[in-house]
């Protein structure tokens, strides 16, 4: 059994940090880069980090943060949607980052208001952000490929924002869609046992890590970016 | 002991994510790399394209200008002076015992004529074309022994292989030379040597002037980078050796 109060930070605090310290480095970082996108970036965070806050920790007492995820969903589909809008140059990437957008209002409509019960629905959705995220920095990493200029890739932070995207959504896609088969599973059996929930909370562990790496990436990549520009 | 079987399978299954995305991202550095470089080099080649038909456009430039000038000298100064030549005649013939000063000045007028001309054909595109590279490299040696004040001489073999374009660019290169000789140099003698190696043309231009410092290129006039620059259009290499005794120019061209 691992030692349960690192268990417990990891299913408690570790969320809430990993999008505390990009909120840090993001905010530092549009000192140096106005453009919109990284602002808007740097405020999606910092709410990020404000719901993980209340969805880990006010809330437990409660066990029910389903609201606030359903929130943090919403809050990603539409920066997700801004940050590749502007950065996508084609119509019809563009045109598939707005319907992306449009989409993740759509599910928080139904999920939040119209059928807040099938939970079920609640990681096919976040399923369904990773994989639209993918696709788009597919679309981007295409783009950056097809466009090369004379900036050497390795200085350009929008390369290793989206790379840190790809492998937090790539590895958060099949979380979410094991620990929906998980959760059925557990639920047609009616056996939420010790050994049931460990296996969730492993799952959800090994997504907050996941997180918490890329989360150390993008901020590794604000400095780093900003070193090899000012050299 | 399923589990430590399961969670091994979960180590292994997270380390091979992690690699195939860090072998991705290796992946898509090394075909951006490969694209910039090639992108660089079309952009070089572009480059050298545009400075080739650059350099061509100014030369044209500078042909025109130069058959306009001798144009000029040859309709209008060599009219005046002909004129002024007719003149002295006339005033001549109407005196019973012309001064001498008076022949001094219509054989000087002659003289003054005749190397108009010269220099007017010198400068003309179209007469030079008329001729190949050793009767206009001739003409021209004659022209600056003519002047009194230089002893230039040439060697050269029976046939140079170049086209017409060509010779008329490197008789434009060693003329260059020779008027930097004489205007810069202060020289009274100058050699030129063509001389065929098999694979190209040597051209060797030495006077016995000043000399001048060849690595000082802030002090280099429009005349050397002409020099360069159609050297460099012929595909050849120029390189200049000097001290107080004189100035070697070596010109290398290939067929």
């Amino acid at each position: 059994m691992p030692n349960s109060l690192f268990t417990h930070f990891l299913f408690f605090y570790l969320e809430p940090i990993s999008y505390f310290l990009p909120t840090v480095f993001l905010l530092y970082h549009s000192r140096s880069d106005k453009r919109a996108r990284i602002k808007v970036l740097a405020a999606y965070y910092f709410i990020a980090t404000l719901l993980m806050l209340k969805a880990n920790t006010f809330n437990l007492q409660y066990h029910d943060n389903i609201g606030d995820y359903r929130l943090l969903n919403l809050f990603t589909g539409l920066c997700m949607c801004f940050y590749y809008y502007t950065s996508l140059g084609n119509r019809w990437t563009k045109s598939f980052a707005l319907l992306f957008g449009f989409t993740t209002v759509l599910i928080f409509i139904t999920s939040s208001v119209l059928l807040p019960n099938p939970r079920s629905l609640d990681s096919y959705s976040s399923a369904w952000i990773s994989l639209a995220i993918i696709v788009m920095v597919l679309f981007f990493m295409y783009q950056t490929i097809s466009n090369v200029t004379e900036a050497p890739l390795a200085s350009n932070f929008d390369f290793w924002f989206v790379a840190s995207q790809m492998l937090y959504h790539s590895g958060s896609f099949i979380i979410f869609l094991t620990y929906s088969y998980f959760t059925k599973k557990i639920q047609e059996a009616n056996l939420y046992s010790i050994e049931n929930r460990d296996i969730l909370m492993q799952l959800w562990n090994g997504h907050n890590m996941l997180l918490f790496i890329c989360s150390v990436m993008i901020c590794f990549f604000v400095v780093w970016t900003r070193k090899r520009i000012k050299n | 002991m399923e589990r430590p079987l399961e969670e091994l399978f979960i180590v292994v299954a997270a380390s091979a994510f992690f690699l195939l995305m860090a072998v991705g991202i290796i992946v898509l550095f090394q075909i951006y790399a490969r694209r910039q470089l090639k992108m660089k080099l079309e952009k070089q080649e572009l480059e050298s394209r545009f400075q080739a038909e650059l350099l061509k456009t100014k030369i044209e430039a500078q042909e025109q200008t130069m058959d306009h000038i001798s144009k000029e000298l040859h309709d209008n100064i060599g009219q005046l002076l002909s004129s002024s030549k007719l003149l002295i005649g006339i005033t001549k013939r109407s005196l019973q015992l012309p001064m001498q000063s008076l022949h001094d000045a219509e054989e000087t007028l002659a003289l003054g004529i005749k190397e108009l001309r010269a220099l007017s054909k010198s400068l003309n595109k179209e007469w030079l074309a008329k001729f190949n590279m050793i009767e206009n490299l001739v003409a021209e040696v004659s022209r600056i022994n003519s002047l009194g004040a230089f002893q230039a001489s040439a060697t050269y073999p029976s046939q140079i292989q170049f086209s017409i374009e060509k010779q008329l660019i490197l008789f434009r290169v060693i003329q260059e030379s020779m008027q930097n000789a004489i205007k810069h140099g202060n020289c009274t003698q100058l050699a030129i040597a063509l001389e065929d190696t098999g694979t190209g043309l040597r051209v060797t231009i030495v006077d016995n002037g000043n000399g001048f410092d060849p690595e000082d290129s802030s002090r280099h006039g429009v005349g050397i980078i002409n020099i360069k620059q159609r050297v460099a259009m012929l595909g050849g290499k120029v390189h200049w050796s000097s001290n107080e005794a004189g100035t070697s120019v070596f010109i290398e061209l290939p067929y």
